[in-house]
């Protein structure tokens, strides 16, 4: 699951523990935010261990990614 | 609890646009409250239960009832963002039967667009979004566009059908009030300013001010007032998520269940419905909106828009105020699509469908709304 929490929220169970993810998956979804700032783009990938995260940058739908992590944030390209 | 409870009276405030004035948010909620106790034919002293949602007041019934010269009994502060009225509504019939209230005002006012022109929230930061710069909240129904266009092929063309449909309804002389009421072609919306691709500006809904109340009584107490009787026939809540990239699946919403309970208890299907009052924040809503409720198959949204289908003339009259694409948007609409399902029922539907929206296609309300000869 992510983010991290006490509860799983699909069984109620109770015995959770850290793990690392590979950082690979699809894109499920992305947008491209135009302000008068410039344009970025933002995505929703599916992880391959099963859960779905926000990252920068928005590759077509069901391309498939190696999430980076740069400066703390997750990037998609 | 089926049609235990009826809408007895409803009113909005006199302006949608407040700029240059010195009208605060309780002004309009005082504005549409008088014409919804003047509707029903009650006081306020007869108001015995309160309900409100705000982006202004943290804790919002203590202002209003301050402000009103209310004492309720019974006081509901429920904020499911733009659906929590159509809650009011199910919980307020559920206090009016269980014999905690017998007139309960549902009321809500905003000043947003006189403050600023962008949406007042109190939406918090989800810090493992905000890093990436979502604009609250287009970008989050823009994912949803995008998802649905890919898994069924739907179009912009047919969202834009949706803006185009919905400021039809407010050109139409009933709706004078209606905020815009230009003519709206499907060019017009696809040029407009991208904001969060797929969606322009045009796709999104209006910035406006506005007060919206109504008043929930037992359907016993609304036979000897003013008005024909809107008995609430069935009503129904849910929410699965809160943030979008923990929504399960984008193009399927919560709306699914709260329709089922509103269903059940109004004892109809989606085939009895005859008129539509459905959040629009955005041109996508209507699209999932309908799927989700039945009047269409999942992914059929698109398609099913399109042809005028849902515009004036139309095989399903939906958003016939205008929406809050055209009518009025002061930061939460969902009071607005209640009040015009009463005005649709009092006009002649027997069964009338209205459904609330929150935060990001999160809360999911649904009342069903009907005549005399439906209870």
């Amino acid at each position: 699951m992510h983010p991290p929490r006490l509860i799983c929220p699909v069984d109620g169970g109770r015995e959770l523990a850290w793990e690392e993810s590979g950082g690979r998956g699809t894109v499920y979804s992305h947008t491209t935010v135009h302000s008068r700032e410039g344009s970025y783009g933002l995505c929703l990938v599916d992880l391959e261990e099963g859960y779905r995260v926000m990252a920068a940058g928005a590759p077509a739908i069901g391309t498939s990614v190696a999430l980076r992590v740069e400066e703390g944030h997750l990037c998609a390209e | 609890m089926r049609g235990v409870a009826a809408i007895a009276g409803i009113g909005e405030s006199d302006t949608f646009d407040a700029t240059g004035t010195d009208l605060s948010p309780l002004d309009l909620i005082a504005q549409a409250t008088l014409h919804a106790l003047d509707d029903a034919g009650l006081t306020a002293q007869d108001v015995d239960g309160l309900a409100t949602a705000s982006a202004y007041y943290g804790i919002p019934n203590l202002n209003v009832g301050e402000h009103l010269g209310i004492r309720p009994r019974w006081s509901d502060a429920n904020n499911l963002g733009g659906a929590s009225f159509m809650s009011h509504v199910l919980h307020a019939a559920a206090a009016i039967n269980a014999g905690l209230a017998e007139v309960v005002l549902v009321v809500y006012g905003s000043t947003q667009r006189k403050d600023g022109g962008r949406l007042k929230s109190i939406a918090e930061a989800f810090p493992y979004e905000q890093d990436y710069g979502p604009r609250y909240p287009i970008s989050q129904y823009a994912l949803a566009a995008h998802r649905h266009m890919h898994e069924f092929g739907t179009t912009r063309e047919q969202l834009a059908q949706v803006a185009v449909s919905a400021r039809a309804w407010a050109r139409e002389e009933r709706n004078a009030k209606a905020f815009a009421r230009d003519p709206l072609t499907v060019e017009d919306v696809l040029g407009a300013r991208m904001i969060s691709e797929p969606l322009t500006k045009l796709d999104a809904c209006l910035v406006t001010d506005g007060g919206g109340a109504l008043i929930v009584t037992s359907t016993e107490r609304a036979r000897t007032l003013k008005q024909p009787l809107v008995p609430v026939l069935g009503a129904g809540e849910a929410h699965w998520h809160r943030n979008i990239s923990q929504m399960p699946d984008l193009t399927t919403t919560a709306a699914q269940d709260s329709g089922a309970r509103a269903y059940a208890m109004a004892e109809v299907s989606a085939r009895d419905v005859q008129a539509v009052e459905l959040y629009d924040a955005f041109t996508i809503n209507p699209i999932l909106f309908l799927e989700d409720l039945g009047f269409c198959g999942k992914g059929e949204g698109g398609p099913f828009v399109a042809d005028g289908r849902i515009a004036p003339g139309g095989a399903l009259p939906v958003n016939t105020n205008g929406g809050g694409l055209s009518y009025c948007h002061p930061g939460m609409y969902g009071l607005f699509a209640l009040n015009e399902g009463v005005r649709q029922v009092r006009e002649g539907k027997d069964v009338v469908l209205c459904h609330g929206n929150g935060a990001v296609l999160s809360a999911q309300s649904t009342v069903i709304l009907g005549s005399e000869r439906a209870l």
